[in-house]
């Protein structure tokens, strides 16, 4: 009986609700599409776009409703998004094209390019014994164990004539990597740039001046790096929720680059015990170091070359020793991209 | 009279030494020159606890939240099948062997199949502390009822109880012990349970808080992260055991016990 009248009254108190409000009606017909992203690591100021499109309502503009959690991994967001946990995500081309090499029809498509140029590198002494490539035989180094810089290595020795059974590699944890450097114990380490840089100037050091990066991108090897994805299943059945996203987040992205203090400031309030300054410097960094470069002055933000990016997965293909090579259109999908003229970068403040 | 110097030697001993740890402590880094990169001192994690204390706050009220959930439902778990287990020789036969295979498993591997199957955050915070202070529960409560002495029950039998009479009059109370043992080891590995799971993957939570305070080489903070998780800790183990006190006072051979 109770229930009964609980019902009839919860029945009453919305139609009521829905006659004295009319207004509300059309925000009851078209209800935001969910979006569940996840980021590749803790946040950071290169994090600052996504947080910056939902707090500016960039997303909301586009009908989307999208929650952001942070990752654990640019390759751990790959095998996110296909277990259909999360729709979409910022990570890593290198685990997609392995994903789509094994099982085609799951990866998840690269819809927007974000970091054009890999930050695979080798870290070392500016004042070390390491002067020229060559110098890297006979040394040590360290790596996190199974990391993309270590398992690119053969083909960068190839690459570059050098021979890679002469170059000892230590596994290490990657937070480790630069307190071994500094105290001497190894001549440097296989890194990714914007993690290793960061940790330097955390450790109250100057990395441009004392430290060098030997960047893989700059010896031959022609990889794209992290970009946002989205699930295969999303672009069919909700292409247009794909578009809204890549609109919100390229221009976002084009603000906040534009723009890296308040870059700072946005992951501070999402955050309250992040360090504002650091994360500005780290936008800074990435933007100068792998999102800013002449390609992507010529595609546009977001985009890629068709040409380099089959030579990319051809280079994968070989040093991960793949049972197929993906096709570029398998792994990456521009047709969410805006028209060219919305995706220029402009100048950063200073 | 007595009583009281008596408690304050007591006391004064461990007060002394948790005191004499912060100030030996201290002295090191600032003697040694250590860099506050390296091991902080105590002042500056404590000045970093009082600066970031507001944005602290929600961080440790979600991992209290997560650990206590997972802990009671851990409990509920561990109580109902430490109880059939421990009433049951085939149970305890058939069961025992999957369990100890369930608990060998290190829960940091477990941590990112949860977060495969329901994204990060809460959820796979509460299942990590759930199953990490499921397995002393369980084997501390078989224990306890298995153990209960053949008399008794016989007593109990001519007394024509039933066997669901004996467990709730005999063998419940006399597991109460163990329980309350397990409880205790429980409630800090749940701790352990869902700080494990918010490093990996969540958004909020102390252990979240202390991944990105390290990525930004933020020690203090990360220690005073540690130093919040310590001080949950006691704070719970000392509440368990005053329950445990009030419970099962009396299987504990205490002098003031008797007295009061």
């Amino acid at each position: 009986m109770r229930r009964m009248f609980l019902k009839s009254a919860i029945a009453a108190a919305t139609i009521a609700m829905c006659a004295l409000s009319p207004a509300l009606s059309p925000a009851f017909a078209q209800a935001p599409t969910k979006i569940r992203f996840t980021l590749d690591w803790r946040y950071q100021g290169v994090h600052s776009w996504y947080f910056h499109a939902k707090e500016k309502g960039y997303f909301a503009a586009e009908g989307l409703d999208v929650t952001i959690d942070q990752g654990d991994g640019s390759a751990a967001t790959v095998t996110r998004v296909m277990s259909g946990t999360y729709d979409a995500g910022f990570g890593d081309m290198t685990a997609i094209i392995q994903q789509a090499a094994n099982r085609p029809g799951e990866a998840p498509v690269m819809v927007y390019m974000i970091y054009n140029k890999s930050p695979l590198a080798i870290v070392h002494k500016a004042n070390g014994p390491i002067k020229t490539l060559k110098d890297l035989e006979g040394k040590k180094l360290t790596s996190p164990a199974g990391s993309a810089t270590v398992r690119l290595l053969p083909l960068f020795a190839k690459l570059n004539g050098l021979d890679a059974s002469k170059i000892e590699v230590i596994n290490i944890a990657p937070n480790v990597q630069e307190m071994m450097m500094v105290q001497d114990q190894v001549v440097g380490g296989f890194v990714f740039t914007v993690t290793s840089y960061m940790n330097l100037i955390g450790m109250r050091l100057d990395p441009d001046k004392d430290y060098r990066f030997i960047m893989y991108a700059d010896h031959g090897i022609e990889t794209y790096s992290n970009g946002v994805m989205v699930s295969q299943k999303l672009i069919k059945e909700n292409p247009k929720a794909v578009a809204g996203l890549v609109r919100a987040i390229n221009r976002a992205m084009l603000e906040m680059t534009a723009d890296p203090s308040e870059a700072g400031r946005v992951m501070f309030r999402v955050e309250p015990t992040i360090n504002a300054e650091i994360e500005t410097k780290r936008v800074e960094f990435t933007y100068k170091a792998h999102m800013f470069t002449p390609e992507s002055e010529k595609v546009g933000a977001g985009d890629v070359s068709d040409e380099r990016m089959g030579r990319g997965i051809g280079q994968i293909v070989e040093a991960f020793t793949l049972p197929r090579t993906p096709t570029s259109a398998e792994v990456f999908n521009r047709s969410f991209l805006p028209p060219l003229a919305e995706r220029r970068f402009a100048a950063p403040k200073s | 009279m007595e009583r009281i110097v008596e408690i304050v030697r007591e006391k004064g001993a461990s007060t002394a030494l948790i005191i004499g740890f912060f100030v030996f402590w201290e002295l090191f880094c600032i003697l040694g020159n250590i860099s506050d990169i390296l091991l902080p001192r105590p002042t500056q994690i404590i000045a970093a606890l009082i600066k970031f204390w507001p944005a602290i706050w929600p961080h440790t009220y979600q991992t209290l939240y997560t650990t206590l959930v997972g802990f009671s439902i851990g409990v509920v778990i561990g109580l109902l099948l430490g109880v059939l287990i421990g009433s049951s020789k085939l149970a305890y036969d058939t069961a025992y062997p999957l369990l100890v295979g369930f608990s060998s498993i290190p829960k940091v591997a477990v941590v990112p199949i949860f977060v495969l199957w329901y994204g990060a955050g809460t959820v796979p915070a509460i299942l990590t502390a759930m199953i990490i202070c499921i397995f002393p529960i369980v084997v501390n409560v078989a224990t306890g009822i298995a153990t209960v002495e053949p008399e008794l029950e016989d007593v109990m039998k001519t007394l024509k109880a039933s066997k669901l009479d004996i467990l709730w009059n005999v063998s419940l109370p006399r597991s109460m012990p163990y329980f309350f043992a397990a409880l205790k080891v429980a409630i800090t590995l749940a701790f352990v349970g869902s700080v494990v799971a918010e490093t990996v993957a969540s958004n909020r939570g102390i252990g979240n808080m202390m991944m990105i305070a390290s990525s930004s080489f933020n020690v203090p903070l990360v220690f005073a992260g540690l130093f919040v998780l310590a001080g949950l800790g006691v704070t719970l183990y000392v509440l368990f055991s005053l329950i445990e006190y009030r419970v099962t006072g009396w299987a504990h051979r205490k002098t003031d016990l008797a007295a009061t």
